[in-house]
Order: structure tokens, then C-alpha cells, then sequence
């Protein structure tokens, strides 16, 4: 009869389940997260509309506590926001969304002069962000 | 001669499957695994509140003094650095307010609604009252912000 040796173990299976596992992981990895800082604390909208699926155009404005601006990771001032704004508008057309990751911490004004850009300059649909569900201690 | 070293060659085999090492394979896959299991994050469930702001014309009109008017102040209090709110220029609760406004969208759900932010009201407020008149159905909502 022959010896089973340690080289005889069959891997198949092992291999079968973390492919699976790996096949799992990339297509449910969420990039769109990757779009806000982490720091803002976004105020409670359990009852608002759920954003099921972000249009590709979409701009995503972060407003930090502070009144700063950010686009992903970018900080940028006013100018450089308005012209920002401005290409949009100009490649995209006025149909492009606006969406507001403000701070529950930040004073309208700050929202106000984000706003006052994109209406400025021709970007009239605006969405302010709420959370309906923090993914907080879930990991 | 070469009969003979012809003979002494290894015969020749295919190459199976068992001949590729799968090692380094498996040690990226592994790797592969480690780095999703310790990056993987439920993601956050995200809602959005459109927002109108009315543009000023010059050709409108005075506005009707017979025509109800709904005004949702936004306000912060200096003295305890929270916000508060007026419904018709009158301080109301959180509480009354939505109560106000839920009756006014059982009576009319159309009916336009102004929300009126200070430049140093919270933003965590206006979303508060932005949620609350979506919550109940008011639609018709215009953002106008004050100084």
C-alpha cells in the first residue's frame, strides 16, 4: 500500500474556497468611500431619499468643521473650487449634481458659499448628504 | 556510440499539473486574502435632501399677503452654542415643529414650505428640519439663507 505523505494533501479545495473568498471581497470593496473624509461627522437623515447609486458626474464637495473645502482628499480655496465648478459646468453640462458632505459641526455660511459657487455658475441641482446608517463598529 | 547515450537519455514526460509549483501561488492569494479581510468596511448608508434655492427675480411680484405663508427659521443661541427654531417668526421645539408640520402636510402636502438659515446656524439643523419635511411629505421646500 502506498504511504501518504505530507506532498499528497490535497490542496484543491483550499485553494476552491479562497478564491472564492477573494472573488467575494473585490466585488463587494467599496471605492465610492474613498470620496469622503472619514473626520466629517455627517448628520442623522434616516428619513430622507437613500442614495442607492451615485451618478458618475456627480461632484462630491466636503465641507469640513472648519468650513473647509475638500474634493476627495484635495483642500482647496474658493478660486480654485469656482473653477473647478466652472469646467464642470462647461464639459458636463448644467444637468451635473452637486453633493454636499457637510459636517453636522459646520455653520451655514460655509454651506452657503459652497452653494452660492455652483449656483454662480450655472450647477442648479443640490443635494445636501445626511446618514441614514453609520457603518461604525460593524468591522 | 551514440545508440548507447540515445539510451541512457531520461525519457521524456509531460509536463502535469503536479510539476508547477503552487507555492508562490498560494502565498499571493494569501496575501491577496489578508489585505481585503482587514480593509473590508460595511459602507455607510447614504440619503440626500435636494435643495432650492430660489433665485432673486426682479420682475416677481410683492408677495400676496392673502396666501399662508410657512417659514421654518434656523437658528443658533450664542448663550448655550445650540440651535434653535422659529416656525412664523415664533420659537417653537423640535418637537412642535414637526408636529406643526405634519399637520400642515395632512392639509396640503404641495403647500411651499421656506426654510430660513443664519450664517451661523449649524448645519446638523438645517439637515434636522430638511429630514423632518421630507419625512412628513413636504416637497416644496426653498432653502433661503440669511446673515
Amino acid at each position: 500500500m502506498k504511504k501518504r505523505t505530507p506532498d499528497a494533501v490535497n490542496l484543491t479545495p483550499m485553494i476552491d474556497i479562497v478564491f472564492q473568498m477573494i472573488i467575494f471581497f473585490v466585488f463587494t470593496i467599496d471605492l465610492d468611500r474613498e470620496k469622503f473624509d472619514r473626520e466629517i461627522e455627517v448628520p442623522d437623515a434616516e428619513r430622507a431619499e437613500v442614495i442607492e447609486e451615485f451618478e458618475p458626474a456627480t461632484v462630491y464637495v466636503q465641507v469640513m468643521a472648519n468650513g473647509n473645502i475638500k474634493i476627495g482628499a484635495t483642500p482647496m480655496n474658493q478660486a480654485t473650487f469656482r473653477n473647478i465648478i466652472r469646467a464642470t459646468r462647461a464639459r458636463e453640462g448644467q444637468n451635473v449634481p452637486i453633493l454636499i458632505y457637510g459636517d453636522g459641526r459646520a455653520r451655514h455660511r460655509d454651506l452657503r458659499r459652497v452653494m452660492d459657487i455652483c449656483s454662480e455658475e450655472g450647477l442648479w441641482r443640490i443635494n445636501v448628504i445626511g446618514m441614514v446608517q453609520r457603518s461604525e463598529g460593524v468591522q | 556510440m551514440s545508440r548507447k547515450r540515445r539510451h541512457l537519455r531520461k525519457p521524456k514526460r509531460d509536463r502535469t499539473m503536479e510539476d508547477i509549483p503552487m507555492t508562490p501561488m498560494i502565498d499571493v492569494v494569501f496575501q491577496l486574502l489578508i489585505y481585503f479581510v482587514f480593509t473590508f468596511e460595511i459602507p455607510d448608508i447614504l440619503s440626500r435632501m435636494e435643495v432650492f434655492r430660489p433665485a432673486p427675480d426682479q420682475t416677481q411680484r410683492e408677495p400676496d399677503e392673502n396666501v399662508r405663508r410657512h417659514t421654518i427659521g434656523v437658528y443658533w443661541d450664542q448663550a448655550t452654542d445650540r440651535g434653535f427654531f422659529t416656525y412664523n417668526d415664533q420659537r417653537v421645539s423640535a418637537q412642535a415643529l414637526t408636529t406643526r408640520m405634519g399637520m400642515i402636510a395632512n392639509i396640503n402636502p404641495e403647500q411651499n414650505i421656506m426654510v430660513l438659515a443664519t450664517a451661523n446656524s449649524y448645519h446638523r439643523d438645517l439637515v434636522f428640519v430638511l429630514n423632518l419635511l421630507h419625512d412628513v411629505g413636504l416637497k416644496n421646500v426653498a432653502l433661503l439663507s440669511s446673515d
